[in-house]
């Protein structure tokens, strides 16, 4: 049964990364890549509770809720890519050696429901914080901002020196073109908050020195939503008379969730990995379908429901009193098709899906940091140095599981307003310097081009007279795509910006 | 992308014939260097293949 | 062309449009070159552009890719190890710039734009389109255009220019978008002096090459003359 499981853990890792590959332009595939993150089922409470709404797309999550009620914590054992990752990474690790028939401590495991129970009731008050833990979420963060970029860099590394030897041209090319359709990015994918995102993958990751799946026993909301439901399980652990009382599978144990008396497990923490199964020399261990004989008490007091609800709606009042949200830089400048601010906020679970294929394409995407205040910390925003949003796309509403931005069909998407360009009369070069330049009205995509000249004679700083082309800014046409501001020449802050001045926005 | 089909087909047969036909005259001046600029207008794919 | 040789074809995939658009260069006519270099006997035959989009959208929408690959030629993407930094003594304002090795390595280089009306280059034809071959930041040739354009195509001279003027964009280009600004001329201009060339695209859009600073600046520099009484044309009518 171990096998099984292991072959279903690497299975679905598999699958996770295949979906995220997946993730790029040109984005014609048959299984969505945001499957994952529908899948999981706080998301799906956590953004229902905030938004108030049903949200179609999470229904997937119901289905593995309800399996969870007669088959328990599978989810955590059997299908989680976080879980697969945090197994392989404990078993890089060197922990504590024990005594023997000592049991590890349980102290922490009342956290994973204490965060719960705050997740919740900040949603319950419109402030959703579920995304910070969702494992789904977390992973694919961590891998669009963190893990691919350096796996991009270190591979594009590789063939810049192959190219530079001059070796095998032809075939190494080849290669590389073949690896830019497939794996590699077009270019090196590079993001805002990469660091702090970092930290938080490796803190998960280092305290399997400490215990095996730390975060999977003591911090998971997820896992402690499914624990909830696994209560009244109907896969049960048995075991049988022969065994010695020999305690290798409670030390075996994944989740510390064999008793002292090792006939009896705790249905609540219990993810079935069969570590247990295997291990015992006498094959005294079996899961089967049968009457409820574990222990099935949740860990977590009254008072520690009390004081994570206090902490809840503490974070609820400090993000929403926090000033920083309410200084208008304009800077929060939304992917096409986002709905309105406050519903935004409330769906975003700051997967990164919508960053990840927008940096294949115009590449304008980036996780924020303060820019529309502390509620809306790693929420997607356009900035247009960067990157532009693409004319002929509308991939971010394809993948946003939680239609936080909406699929709007192309014809809809390129009319529809991000922000507005202004120019910066200071820095625009023909307004500074009474030069040609209009390399911004060279790339503007709208077919009446939103950029237009005032031709008229202005004297240049010699003292001469010269016709010159002034660029100015159709309100009505343009859609603040950016593509004017990436593309500017000027060196430094550039001579045009964008605002998310008369964004238009979407209303479900 | 497929809605602009008809032209598209019209758009080939007649873009092919003239680009088959400046590259044969302009392959011809590469070589002689007879004419510095050749021009080619109205082509139509009979007329061009019943040509070469 | 002889036989044997290496040929880079240089179209204009530089936007996200369809053909319909007029914003890149007739994939048609690109197939077509390219089948009859191989039937010449060219070794290989690369097409390639550095694009304004992003590059995969420009080269699958524009139809360019695909037709390429079927008559048989390779088509590349640009790889930024592969500019190789181009010294210009001669240059008025620009005296060195990264070029793409492929383009200078090539034994024959055709250069292929498609006529589109353009706010600095009036119309942007030949010249301009040597700036898909070119690295570094282009954004800095827009300044005193007209002086760089010729100073980069001093560098580097085409075998062949070949004017795509079947469709040809008369506004809002280069980039386009609006079918009603795309009218349908139905001709080619080859040849071998890109001023020449270029100066009579320019009477396509009823502007007189001796009102244009770059052809003004390229005939002065002896890159070829603007002046098409003294220019030895042929002119084929296959409607006649």
């Amino acid at each position: 049964m171990r096998t099984a499981r292991r072959i279903s853990q690497i299975f679905f890792l598999l699958l996770f990364l295949f979906l995220f590959f997946q993730a790029r332009y040109p984005y014609e595939t048959w299984l969505p890549s945001d499957l994952f993150l529908r899948a999981s089922p706080l998301v799906a409470i956590a953004t229902i509770l905030a938004t108030r709404k049903v949200i179609a797309s999470v229904l997937i999550a119901f289905i593995i809720l309800l399996l969870t009620v007669p088959l328990g914590r599978f989810f955590c054992g059997w299908i989680c890519p976080l879980g697969t990752i945090i197994d392989g990474s404990d078993n890089l690790m060197k922990r504590k050696k024990r005594k023997p028939r000592q049991r590890e401590s349980t102290r922490f495991r009342s956290w994973k429901f204490a965060i719960l129970a705050a997740v919740l009731v900040a949603s319950l008050f419109s402030v959703q914080f579920i995304w910070f833990f969702d494992p789904i979420a977390l992973l694919t963060r961590t891998m669009t901002t963190v893990l691919y970029p350096v796996f991009s860099f270190l591979l594009l590394g590789l063939f810049n020196f192959s190219f530079s030897t001059g070796l095998f041209e032809d075939q190494v090319y080849s290669a590389y073109d073949m690896a830019q359709n497939t794996i590699l990015p077009i270019a090196q994918p590079m993001f805002f908050e990469a660091v702090l995102i970092s930290l938080v993958f490796i803190g998960i990751l280092s305290l399997g020195m400490v215990t095996r799946r730390f975060w999977c026993r003591n911090l998971c909301p997820l896992g402690a939503l499914l624990g909830l439901f696994s209560k009244f399980r109907l896969t049960k652990r048995y075991v049988n008379e022969t065994c010695n009382s020999c305690s290798i599978c409670q030390r075996e144990c994944k989740m510390n969730a064999i008793e002292d008396d090792y006939a009896v497990n705790n249905t609540v923490e219990c993810i079935e990995c069969m570590e247990c199964v295997s291990n015992c020399k006498p094959h005294s261990v079996s899961y089967k379908f049968g009457k409820n004989i574990g222990k099935n008490e949740i860990d977590l007091s009254k008072r520690r429901f009390i004081q994570a609800a206090a902490v809840g709606l503490a974070g609820v009042a400090i993000a929403k009193t926090s000033a920083v949200s309410r200084e208008e830089t304009g800077l929060a400048i939304r992917p096409p098709g986002a709905v309105k601010e406050d519903d935004f906020l409330d769906r975003c679970i700051r997967c990164q899906e919508c960053v990840r294929i927008c940096a294949t394409t115009g590449g304008c995407l980036q996780p924020s940091f303060l820019q529309s205040g502390w509620e809306g910390i790693w929420t997607p925003v356009a900035v247009p140095r960067l990157g532009y949003c693409e004319y002929n796309c509308n991939l971010c509403g394809q993948v946003c599981p939680t239609g936080a931005i909406q699929n709007l069909v192309m014809e809809k998407k390129q009319k529809l307003k991000m922000g507005i360009a202004y120019f910066d009369k200071s820095r625009c070069i023909p307004w500074y310097s009474q030069q040609d330049c209009l390399v911004c009205e060279e790339h503007c995509p709208t077919p009446d081009k939103a950029i237009k000249f005032d031709i008229r004679e202005a004297r240049t700083p010699e003292g001469t007279m010269r016709t010159v082309k002034f660029p100015y800014v159709d309100e009505e046409l343009c859609i603040g795509c950016g593509i004017c501001v990436t593309k500017c020449p000027v060196i430094g802050k550039a001579g045009i910006f964008v605002t998310n001045a008369r964004a238009e926005r979407i209303e479900v | 992308m497929s809605t602009l089909s008809r032209r598209e087909f019209m758009a080939k047969s007649a873009g092919a014939g003239i680009a088959a036909s400046s590259l044969m005259l302009s392959q011809k001046l590469v070589a002689d260097d007879a004419w510095a600029l050749v021009v080619v207008k109205n082509g139509s794919p009979a007329q061009l293949v019943r040509r070469h | 062309m002889k036989k044997g040789q290496t040929v880079l074809i240089k179209p204009n995939i530089g936007w996200d449009r369809l053909p319909e658009q007029a914003a890149n260069t007739n994939p048609d006519e690109v197939a077509q070159v390219v089948k009859m270099c191989k039937e010449a006997g060219a070794k290989r035959v690369r097409v390639l552009d550095r694009t304004c989009n992003q590059a995969r959208r420009c080269y699958k929408r524009s139809g360019i890719e695909a037709a390429s690959k079927k008559a048989g030629a390779e088509v590349r993407h640009i790889v930024k190890s592969r500019f190789k930094s181009v010294s210009i003594p001669n240059g008025e304002l620009v005296k060195s710039w990264p070029f793409y090795r492929d383009a200078l390595e090539a034994d024959v280089f055709i250069n292929m734009p498609i006529a589109k009306d353009h706010s600095i280059s009036r119309v942007t034809l030949g010249f301009k389109n040597i700036m898909g071959i070119i690295g570094g930041d282009r954004g800095q040739i827009h300044k005193n255009f007209m002086t760089k354009i010729v100073d980069l195509n001093l560098a580097i001279k085409p075998t062949l220019t070949i004017i795509d003027a079947y469709r040809v964009l008369l506004r809002n280009g280069p980039s386009g978008g609006n079918l009603a600004d795309v009218a349908e001329k139905k001709i080619v201009i080859a040849g071998t002096d890109p001023v020449a060339v270029d100066s009579y695209a320019m009477g396509l859009f009823d502007i007189d090459p001796g009102q244009v600073e770059y052809l003004k600046n390229a005939t002065r520099r002896g890159l070829g003359q603007m002046d098409l009484s003294k220019v030895k044309m042929k002119v084929v009518d296959l409607s006649a």
